[in-house]
């Protein structure tokens, strides 16, 4: 992985990384990962886009990813977002092409 | 899918097995039935009634749809706002796996961790399993095409502002975002009843080869999970309840114990989550838990996840045949192209088995069950 990009990833546990909320970030970024894994990250921009989904409207909780996080269309593959139905919104990048 | 078979009584039959998937389903780009071609009429009350159309036709059985997320049909789906490009390209791919990472496993459980919730999904060790992947085709594809381009111009239209125009949006409740919600929804039905039909096909495979009835060698569905969707799910946020529009992008469901959507029968234990990895190495069946509905909306990884891009796999595997040395680890695999074999080739992806350690040990699901590979088609 980038240096840049290691530097903003912060370890809560063995098992879950933080990006902290910076510049137009709303809330947190959440990866579940361990290091090894994180390794196979590599220059994937994945974890950018982690940071990119926290900025969306109406995000609550964190903008999160599962282990098998890798980079997708907007959002990466292995992510979850959850908007509120009221002030957020809705995207189709955040599910992807192959739909269910 | 699991069966009443233990991998003893399968023994050299799973070449034939895989063999005859591999006539019944069609695979590979842009795979169609010569068979079942749809009228517009008939497509519309696919991506309205998903699974549900699938079992009125005949495919399986009412039964079934009870181990489909949200029995296999969104009810706010609305066919009329799939577009016509959409229509057709679905129209002949209806009960085809497709391509890429699509494929359907013979397997055999290799190991249970989680005796109590393995009773409850009706799995025991070496037994012998059938696991279906694919999706809503090209009429899915052609769903998210559109609604890209329309929500671009959303995303000015409502003033939001976009760290990349890849994250396009519109507030859920406004027209845009309802009008992708409900063509969403419409698709998704459509991989729904993918889906069914070709547990169906799975069944009558079985039956052909084992010349009995697909009742007595118990192949029922464990469950049918989504793993590219946005739901519209309520949930606890800083302590209330609120409705929420949960994305999940190459993510699965992973309702805890008790939960109301989980079926009956797995209540206790929670929601069955099933993890494929690739051909070579091995699936997981895991459960959803309460630590999912607290930490992350519950949610849990669908995959292994790529570390090497299609491109990169196929220089790779250039002059070497995969099929053979899977089939040197005791994996006989039918493709539909050389080529995906080559980009889908189990060094392409991360080791599943140290994703899924990750989400248990985080806590957000749990192991239930291991399952190697016996056989695969691919597309």
């Amino acid at each position: 992985m980038e240096e840049g990009l290691k530097i903003s990833l912060k370890k809560i546990d063995e098992n879950r990384y933080v990006v902290e909320k910076h510049g137009a970030m709303r809330v947190d970024g959440v990866v579940y990962i361990n290091e090894d894994l994180l390794r196979d990250l590599g220059k994937d921009e994945s974890i950018r886009q982690v940071e990119n989904v926290a900025c969306l409207p109406g995000i609550v909780g964190a903008s999160m990813a599962m282990p098998d996080i890798h980079w997708g269309y907007g959002f990466p593959i292995g992510g979850v977002a959850a908007f509120g139905a009221e002030e957020g919104i809705i995207s189709p990048g955040g599910v992807g092409y192959d739909i269910n | 899918m699991r069966s009443v078979l233990s991998v003893r009584e399968v023994g050299v039959k799973v070449r034939d097995i895989i063999d005859r998937l591999f006539i019944n389903i069609p695979s590979g780009v842009g795979s169609r039935r010569k068979d079942l071609k749809l009228g517009r009429r008939d497509l519309e009350k696919v991506l309205a009634k998903g699974a549900q159309w699938a079992v009125e036709q005949g495919y399986g059985t009412e039964n079934d749809t009870r181990f489909i997320e949200d029995n296999g049909r969104m009810s706010f789906a609305d066919p009329e706002n799939v577009s016509e490009k959409a229509y057709e390209r679905g129209k002949d791919q209806l009960g085809t796996l497709g391509s890429g990472n699509h494929f359907v496993e013979v397997g055999r459980i290799e190991e249970i961790y989680d005796e109590e919730a393995a009773e409850a999904f009706g799995l025991f060790r070496d037994q012998v399993t059938v696991m279906v992947h694919t999706g809503s085709r090209g009429l899915g594809y052609q769903v998210c095409d559109d609604y890209i381009r329309q929500m671009m111009k959303a995303s000015e239209k409502y003033g939001i502002a976009l760290p990349d125009r890849q994250l396009c949006c519109a507030p859920f409740g406004s027209p845009e975002g309802q009008r992708y919600f409900s063509a969403m929804a419409a698709a998704a039905n459509y991989a729904f009843a993918n889906r069914q039909m070709i547990t169906h096909w799975v069944r009558e495979t079985f039956e052909q080869v084992f010349r009995t009835g697909a009742g007595r060698l118990g192949l029922s569905l464990v469950y049918d999970v989504c793993h590219n969707i946005a739901k519209l799910e309520r949930h606890v946020v800083k302590g209330r309840q609120s409705q929420l529009c949960v994305h999940r992008k190459g993510a699965t469901r992973s309702f805890a114990p008790g939960n109301a959507e989980v079926p009956e029968g797995y209540r206790k234990v929670g929601q069955p989550v099933l993890i494929p990895g690739d051909m070579g190495r091995a699936s997981y069946v895991l459960c959803g838990t309460g630590r999912a509905m607290k930490e992350t909306f519950g949610s849990t990884c669908h995959g292994a996840g790529r570390v090497m891009s299609r491109g990169e796999a196929l220089r790779r595997t250039k002059g070497r045949s995969v099929q053979k040395e899977l089939e040197e680890s005791n994996v006989y695999v039918r493709a539909a192209s050389r080529g995906t074999l080559g980009e889908e080739m189990p060094e392409a992806y991360k080791d599943v088995s140290k994703v899924v350690q990750v989400v248990h040990a985080a806590g957000i699901s749990r192991l239930v069950a291991k399952i190697v590979p016996l056989g695969a088609i691919k597309g």
